[in-house]
């Protein structure tokens, strides 16, 4: 632990770091009605340098949201359809022989770009889904002998359809953690539906101006790695990580049989620096215990592995980390 | 009366079947004897039969075979045979065969008369009686009765478990009234006090027992779960609770607030400070408790009012100031 970091004044410099915040929110509010958790997720990815797992039905903004992100952040945008007959190739890049030249040339993928929505993951085979969450993970991508770096930042929104299974890939375990976030996009309130309705009849749908260089958001990550965590909500975080492994042990005895296997180590790391960026959008310096809440579903529901027998009592991921939100000690 | 029927076989071999009876009543059941005379070194077979000589004459019981030696030599061998009839009339019964080397003796065939119930037409129609109720045993009373004693132990069990947890009084062992809550909260706000932890710059170890006290304080009083919430929700749920002082949900606001910047964000209060949140937490605690007062037994009254004397304790929540 750092005992010198001055809290005040990282509390002021994240005050006046953390101002584009409000420009961002503003300018999706100005083309995404409602969706409020879906852009904190977003913001929550972009400012941690994690990628985000969307599960929702179609037509609730999400490949709209990505967009008006990379619209505002003056990036580049790639939108991938991961189709069954999808091949590695066409995501990192080929080599492609010259007949002219004589010679291999590299034609890269469109992985090469800052954001990419990778459109209903599932729908590809394993192998296309290892090739971009190897990409996601290492952050570089071989193409022949050469390895390639991908432009910074990037961030990889991935879509899930809960409502088609038929002839789809559902992500390995291990991959999925790969995912920092995986958010729920629900349906928008009634009000909310109703100015969605008629933003889109009208003659002109709203646009999004460009407000930040990437370079802005590469320098918030690094202003997001200095927000203050205490030792006790570190603490916290682990409790609520082991809690998910060891539930016996946090008098959550019932899910015991329940969960096959619990959070990773990677789920404490993201756990605690989505709380970070959490705290970051809250314009705040340090993590509260608040914060650490308010990701906790996201940064968890994917990585807790259920057994038959929770399938049977019709118990989910999400009804276990709010019983564990609910038991374990807040410090 | 007997009915004897013999057949005579050469080497002074005699068969022979006889009936207790000739005539009986429908249902009773009759002895049927066979017998076999035989010199000591012949053989004859006595037949087996399974459970009826024919369709209507049945076999109740049927006995070993009973041989007895003669002083002439001879071996007289019996068989008796349980049979009754269901149905009334006049039968016969056929020969019965028994083995003798390769030939077959036979005994004569047997006519009785089956006789059924005398029914008196004159007399009007009762109903059957039904068979005598038997005295019931101890080994047919006790399943039943360690049954339903079970299930009336069970179901006090249930309702005294229930009680209890209503009433948050231990379900084993004697229940001890528990310490009042702010009793609690004020002796451990004094030892707080009296260990001067943030004199000896424990600020952190100071505003975290400091909260501790106050969670478990709510907790005591109020009934709202404070260990597991954070700050913002152990707010909202006492608001939700119908928590009206707002002057002193300010108090407790600016405590949790200051020991959250204290606990998370190495803030530093000044002295003052740290004497204010005390006080406040002492003020708080002082203006919330729970006052028991002891009710006036009433000077006149019957059954009623010596009932209702027996209710000591009324609880009754008072604000000072």
């Amino acid at each position: 632990m750092n005992e010198t970091v001055d809290v005040k004044e990282l509390n002021d410099r994240i005050e006046k770091e953390s101002s584009f915040v409000d420009m961002i929110k503003m300018e999706m509010g100005k083309v995404i009605i409602g969706q409020k958790h879906l852009i904190d997720s977003l913001l929550i990815g972009l400012l941690s340098d994690g990628h985000i797992l969307l599960e929702g039905v179609p037509g609730l903004a999400k490949t709209l949201a990505i967009n008006t992100l990379a619209s505002i952040v003056d990036v580049n945008f790639s939108r991938i359809q991961f189709t069954p007959d999808l091949l590695p190739a066409d995501l990192v890049g080929t080599m492609i022989y010259s007949q002219k030249k004589e010679e291999f040339h590299v034609k890269k993928g469109p992985l090469f770009t800052n954001f990419v929505l990778a459109d209903e993951i599932n729908r590809s085979p394993a192998k296309v889904q290892s090739a971009l969450l190897e990409a996601m993970q290492e952050r570089q991508v071989t193409i022949g002998e050469e390895t390639y770096q991908l432009p910074q930042p990037f961030l990889v929104m991935a879509t899930q359809n809960p409502i088609e299974q038929e002839g789809t890939y559902p992500l390995p375990e291990a991959q999925v953690d790969r995912f920092m976030l995986k958010v729920v996009v629900d349906y928008p309130k009634f009000e909310e539906e109703k100015l969605i309705v008629r933003e889109n009849i009208a003659k002109e749908f709203p646009k999004a101006n460009t407000i930040l260089k990437p370079q802005n958001i590469i320098d918030a990550r690094n202003v997001v790695k200095d927000v203050y965590i205490d030792e006790k909500i570190e603490r916290y975080i682990l409790d609520i990580v082991f809690a998910t492994r060891f539930p016996e042990k946090y008098n959550l005895e019932k899910f015991a049989s329940m969960i096959n296997y619990g959070g990773s180590p990677r789920a404490s790391i993201n756990l605690a620096m989505a709380s970070k960026a959490y705290a970051f959008i809250k314009r705040r310096g340090y993590v509260i215990p608040e914060d650490v809440r308010a990701v906790c579903h996201d940064v968890l529901r994917h990585r807790i592995g259920l057994s038959y027998e929770a399938e049977a009592e019709n118990v989910s991921s999400e009804d276990i980390i709010t019983e564990i939100l609910n038991t374990v000690e807040v410090p | 009366m007997s009915v004897l029927f013999t057949v005579v076989k050469a080497q002074d071999v005699t068969v022979k079947a006889e009936l207790d009876t000739s005539e009986f009543l429908v249902g009773d059941q009759i002895g049927l004897e066979l017998e076999v005379k035989q010199p000591f070194n012949e053989f004859v077979g006595i037949p087996i039969f399974k459970e009826e000589l024919n369709k209507q004459v049945e076999i109740i019981e049927q006995s070993e075979h009973d041989t007895t030696l003669l002083e002439s030599g001879h071996f007289i061998i019996k068989k008796r045979m349980l049979i009754t009839v269901f149905d009334s009339g006049y039968y016969v019964l056929p020969p019965i065969g028994f083995l003798y080397y390769s030939d077959t003796l036979k005994s004569e065939p047997i006519a009785f008369k089956v006789n059924g119930v005398a029914v008196d037409t004159s007399q009007a129609i009762k109903e059957i009686k039904m068979p005598n109720a038997a005295p019931l045993s101890f080994a047919e009373v006790f399943p039943w009765a360690s049954g339903g004693l079970g299930l009336a132990l069970l179901i006090f069990m249930i309702v005294y478990v229930i009680r209890k947890i209503k009433r948050k009084e231990p379900i084993l062992g004697r229940f001890k009234p528990r310490e009042p809550a702010h009793i609690i909260a004020l002796r451990e706000l004094t030892r707080l006090k009296d260990d001067k932890l943030w004199q000896h710059d424990k600020i952190k170890s100071y505003y975290t027992i400091l909260t501790d006290i106050m969670r478990m304080y709510l907790w005591n009083r109020y009934s709202i779960r404070t260990l597991e919430r954070t700050s913002e929700e152990i707010l909202d749920s006492l608001k939700a609770s119908d928590f009206k002082d707002k002057e002193l949900f300010d108090t407790l606001k600016d405590i949790f607030y200051t020991s959250d910047l204290v606990k998370f964000a190495k803030f530093k209060p000044i002295a003052d400070e740290h004497e204010k949140c005390m006080n406040g937490a002492y003020s708080f605690v002082d203006r919330t408790k729970l006052i028991i007062v002891e009710k006036p037994e009433r000077s006149v009254g019957g059954d009623e009012d010596a009932e209702s004397s027996k209710e000591l304790l009324k609880v009754k929540e008072e604000k000072l100031n």
